[in-house]
């Protein structure tokens, strides 16, 4: 970690940390707050600060991916995914089971924005993607509205890359189940 | 592929996240501050000063809040019954440039500037050269025998925005007590803002300030005879 930190040279990239830290941090920091305290983490508030501290060293060194042009709510779900996906992390050592995921089908991209028909389905989309299991909807956030690698994705989720592209995969096919059972 | 239709999925993504975490947000009734221990470790990942102290009432404030719930008990109407309590800065980025305000829309409108201030220090070797005393600003600009220039401007802390460009410079905040200076730095020019709970303070200075020079101007903010 500390030959990484060195690597902070570039001031812009500094000054994006910082803008990030002083606009995010406290809504970072209760995110993880109010998803440990759910989870039932004895120490839901030391553990909290962990996770902000991991999601800012990730933030850090994945800063280049980061596209600061966007608009502040695409930025804002990206950095709170960041956290909700430490959270995640530090619950899941805390409950001490595994993820296993299985073989998917793959959906090319072409395909699914065809049977999705966003235009028609916009609101839909957006509901069921609230309500999808995290591990999918942030990682087709981070593939594709940060355009991120499946390198980065799996670095920054602390995944295989396997697993990475098995995500995408049946987050797709899932999110057209979603709303096919409702059309 | 239709691109279009991708731009759309991808704003869907973004508006079900930020969507789901602020609900989330809006249960949460948890605060956000931290350990010492938090604040030491982020300031050795970020590489800024960040800790951020809890804000306390001010000597004046308390006693303004005493004598204001004895009047209450009395049946005495309050008006303003705590006026000094510094405010947060509110950040807002815009297409060209960042607009940094204390407008937070939750108190009275300003009655103008009734206490004009005046710097009692000046790093050394800048001498006066210009001042306008008005209703809604002050300011004063200082130069030295170099041309570098210090300028302090005193305005509402209600209406007033300041503006820096978005593609330039960089921000850091530097913490004195319960002051949060808000610096923004462009090559050739320095821009500090911070409020005392009455006024929006403000220096533009065309060199970099010593941390030790900022101080000491906070410190000898004074009301002008």
């Amino acid at each position: 970690m500390l030959s990484f930190l060195l690597s902070i040279t570039d001031e812009s990239n500094h000054s994006r940390i910082i803008y990030l830290y002083n606009t995010y941090h406290d809504d970072m920091i209760k995110l993880a707050r109010y998803r440990l305290k759910k989870a039932g983490l004895p120490n839901y508030e030391l553990d909290s600060e962990d996770v902000v501290q991991n999601s800012f060293v990730k933030i850090s060194k994945y800063i280049n991916s980061i596209n600061f042009e966007v608009s502040e709510k695409e930025l804002r779900a990206y950095v709170l995914s960041i956290v909700a996906n430490e959270s995640k992390n530090a619950i899941k050592e805390h409950k001490y089971f595994d993820d296993i995921e299985s073989h998917e089908e793959v959906i090319s991209d072409d395909d699914f924005f065809e049977r999705i028909e966003i235009k028609e389905t916009y609101d839909m989309v957006i509901d069921k993607i609230k309500h999808m299991d995290e591990k999918y909807s942030i990682t087709l956030l981070f593939h594709y509205s940060e355009d991120m690698s499946v390198k980065e994705i799996a670095g920054l989720m602390g995944i295989s890359e396997k697993t990475v592209y098995t995500r995408i995969a049946r987050g797709k096919r899932l999110l057209l189940e979603l709303i096919s059972e409702v059309i | 592929m239709n691109n279009n239709e991708r731009e759309l999925f991808k704003k869907a993504l973004s508006e079900a996240m930020a969507q789901k975490y602020d609900e989330e947000l809006a249960e949460c009734e948890e605060n956000a501050v931290c350990s010492q221990k938090h604040y030491d470790k982020m300031q050795k990942i970020i590489g800024r000063n960040v800790y951020r102290p809890k804000k306390k009432l001010s000597k004046k404030a308390l006693i303004a809040i005493i004598v204001a719930a004895a009047l209450l008990l009395t049946g005495c109407t309050v008006a303003y019954i705590y006026r000094d309590e510094i405010r947060d800065f509110v950040e807002e980025i815009y297409d060209e440039f960042i607009g940094i305000t204390y407008d937070d829309g939750q108190h009275n409108p300003s009655e103008g500037i009734t206490e004009p201030y005046e710097l009692a220090y000046v790093p050394k070797g800048y001498e006066k050269i210009n001042e306008q005393i008005r209703k809604i600003s002050v300011y004063y600009i200082y130069e030295n025998t170099d041309g570098d220039t210090i300028s302090f401007r005193q305005n509402t802390l209600d209406y007033n925005i300041y503006g820096f460009d978005i593609e330039e410079g960089y921000t850091t905040i530097f913490t004195y007590g319960e002051i949060e200076v808000y610096c923004r730095f462009f090559d050739t020019s320095y821009h500090y803002l911070w409020n005392d709970g009455k006024y929006a303070l403000n220096i533009n200075s065309t060199k970099i300030l010593s941390e030790d020079d900022l101080v000491k101007i906070i410190e000898n903010i004074v009301v002008k005879n």
